[in-house]
């Protein structure tokens, strides 16, 4: 086993790298830059080495600057976390050249998965399913639509050359396709000076749910269940849980057994995660992978009592795993909330600042994982996520109520947070049976903005009273000639009231 | 004496009497029972009737930044007085209208969208921002010129600091 590993990362996910070095009995080297010098991570790391500069280009992107600081320090292994360089595979490779090792999987498997057309050729060769459609770019009308009749409808006409929602068209019917693939073109032309389409299969309510999967060094691979992530903003995650309450048994096995498929398709080596898109009639597609530890992770540790980062370790250092066949039924539930530094009342602008006021919620199955503490400066140079709230419970219902509580008790001042934002979701019915899309935050968006707030009352009675509290105190300080030393004037009433009474 | 309190979706009124020694809030004409006690670092434990609650506080600009339940309001409060005092200075201050943008968030200015002198309507692109790996698109807030352009592209702007000058039409 190592002794030693440089953690190639910032914030939340460094911490709780960190962590597990220690509990593994491996020292751990942070790498910080000017504005991280004081974050937890780097005072919980047993070293510390400056990288200098402010932006993630000047700092945790130097590549060659970290490995020579691993060298220098005497690790023997570098954990990318999640973004930055993790999924970089020239990263992975001059580790590599440097005589050290890179937790994570083999470059060639991170470039092939990070090719969108190169994975999905190699997903059907391997009889791992995709969203049906044409592989290329085609213009003649006649052909695009005895494809549309293959694939099935509804389908998706989507310009070749495009983006933003330009050239694109959904086909309910065949009636309707000759129209709809003229106009589609027309648009492309115009658009993009180029006629050509993509023809593919329209996912009717789509869900995003993902298989964590874990390869050994041997190339034995197993899968740890599933994620549902389908509660998106702006494609980024907000809330993430473990079991997916869409999943039954047969539809875990086929999907787990197609996860493994994929990754040992490429070759996988170490934690990674597959997506899949599922409709509304449970047929699943495969998405991408992530040649990654995900933000997500935790779920999967609180439903399988597996800790992924030391299953990462283990495996890069050449030791078994410590499952040797898939995991097909959890204990319990688990939420996940992400926490981002963002103002959900004024359309979610980033909130950096200083964290003046920080107690974090904890009780009975919450567990944070966090980045930041009390007097942090949040820099608007990296991303917003702080904190990573994931409650336990016995099942789904119980894991949300304490995901609830936990928000509720969470206590963060100086900037502002996702937290008001995040309680509308889990309190609304459809997700609380669990009938959602991706779509949901757009479809209920409504409901999930009002500002209709039964503690409006509350809140607003508390300015009052602090307000003519402090009008109390001006006039006393200005009667004793600036001398204070008064008792609260609220103290004094609600005595006399209470006495009143009586 | 009334007293007015305003947040995003709400507003309510409530009145103070001086009893003696004593001061009661009224609302709706009923006596709020209620017990305010600070916990320092601008946390209160508050009681109404017996509900009781952990409220965050803090004051800025004579806005009250109220935290309560995980639910977060910005309340203003004003007295009579303080209200007809303000409208009549609001009145007085007619005349061409210039409107200040100034940064609501610290950043690096990516893109100028328009020219000194050129007209624009209401929503139109007038600079985009980017932040924390977002970009902001800061737009027209209504019809109106733009008389003056403050900050140039890849320049870094601090909270608060302007960024146009927009007169309007």
């Amino acid at each position: 086993m190592f002794k030693k590993i440089l953690v190639a990362n910032r914030g939340e996910i460094a911490l709780r790298v960190i962590r597990t070095c220690r509990d593994m009995g491996i020292a751990s080297v942070a790498v910080y830059s000017e504005i991280d010098r004081e974050s937890p991570f780097v005072y919980h790391a047993d070293e510390a080495y400056a990288l200098g500069g402010v932006t993630s280009q000047e700092s945790y992107l130097r590549g060659e600057k970290i490995i020579e600081i691993a060298k220098k320090s005497g690790a023997e292994a570098i954990h990318p976390g999640y973004g930055f360089l993790s999924e970089n595979a020239e990263f992975a490779e001059a580790v590599q050249k440097a005589g050290l090792i890179f937790i994570g999987p083999p470059a060639e498997a991170i470039r092939l998965m990070g090719n969108k057309t190169a994975a999905r050729k190699r997903m059907i060769a391997h009889g791992v399913p995709t969203v049906p459609g044409t592989e290329d770019a085609i213009s003649d009308p006649a052909s695009a639509r005895k494809i549309a009749a293959e694939v099935g409808y509804p389908i998706l006409i989507k310009a070749a050359a495009g983006g933003g929602g330009k050239g694109m068209r959904l086909v309910e019917e065949e009636a309707q396709f000759d129209e709809a693939m003229e106009s589609a073109a027309r648009e492309a032309q115009a658009a993009f000076g180029n006629p050509a389409v993509y023809i593919e299969k329209f996912v009717e309510e789509p869900r995003h749910i993902e298989f964590q999967i874990l390869a050994d060094s041997e190339g034995k691979t197993i899968h740890l269940g599933e994620r549902e992530c389908s509660i998106q903003r702006r494609h980024q995650k907000v809330i993430e849980e473990s079991p997916s309450s869409l999943l039954d048994d047969e539809l875990r096995k086929r999907m787990g057994e197609a996860a493994v498929k994929a990754a040992q398709a490429c070759g996988y080596r170490n934690a990674g995660t597959i997506e899949f898109l599922v409709d509304k009639h449970r047929r699943f597609y495969f998405l991408e992978m992530n040649t990654r530890l995900q933000v997500e992770h935790p779920v999967t540790e609180m439903v399988t009592g597996l800790d992924l980062v030391q299953e990462q370790i283990k495996i890069a250092a050449g030791e078994p795993m410590s499952l040797d066949t898939s995991v097909e039924c959890f204990w319990g539930h688990a939420v996940e909330c992400r926490i981002y530094a963002e103002n959900p009342a004024n359309n979610f602008a980033p909130s950096p600042g200083k964290i003046l006021f920080l107690r974090p919620a904890d009780g009975p199955g919450i567990r944070e994982d966090s980045g930041v503490s009390q007097g942090s400066e949040i820099s608007l140079y990296y991303d917003p996520m702080i904190s990573k709230l994931v409650a336990w419970g016995n099942n789904r219902d119980h894991a949300i109520r304490r995901m609830l509580r936990a928000l509720r008790e969470y206590e963060l001042q100086g900037i502002h947070t996702t937290i008001p934002f995040l309680i509308r979701v889990l309190e609304h019915p459809e997700f609380r049976k669990g009938r959602f899309t991706t779509k949901f935050i757009e479809e209920y968006g409504e409901q999930l903005f009002s500002d209709d707030d039964p503690l409006a009352e509350v809140a607003h009675l508390a300015a009052v009273l602090e307000n003519v509290n402090e009008k109390k105190q001006l006039n006393l300080a200005a009667v004793n000639n600036g001398s204070n030393g008064m008792p609260s004037v609220w103290k004094t009433v609600h005595r006399q009231q209470a006495l009143r009474k009586k | 004496m009334k007293i007015f309190t305003s947040s995003n979706a709400h507003s309510f009124e409530y009145e103070l009497k001086q009893n003696g020694e004593e001061q009661i809030i009224l609302k709706d004409g009923r006596a709020a029972q209620f017990d305010l006690q600070a916990l320092g670092n601008g946390r209160y434990a508050l009681l109404i009737g017996n509900r009781s609650y952990l409220v965050h506080m803090a004051k800025q600009n004579d806005m009250y930044h109220v935290h309560v339940g995980g639910a977060y309001f910005a309340i203003t409060v004003e007295d009579e007085r303080t209200r007809k005092l303000k409208e009549m200075v609001q009145q007085s201050a007619s005349g061409p209208k210039e409107q200040v943008i100034k940064t609501p968030i610290p950043g690096l200015v990516l893109k100028v969208e328009v020219e000194k002198g050129q007209s624009v309507a209401k929503g139109d692109p007038l600079l985009v921002l980017e932040a924390m790996k977002m970009e902001n698109v800061i737009k027209a807030p209504c019809a109106c010129t733009v008389a003056e352009i403050a900050v140039e592209p890849q320049q870094t702007v601090q909270q608060d600091q302007k960024l146009l000058t927009l007169v309007a039409e």
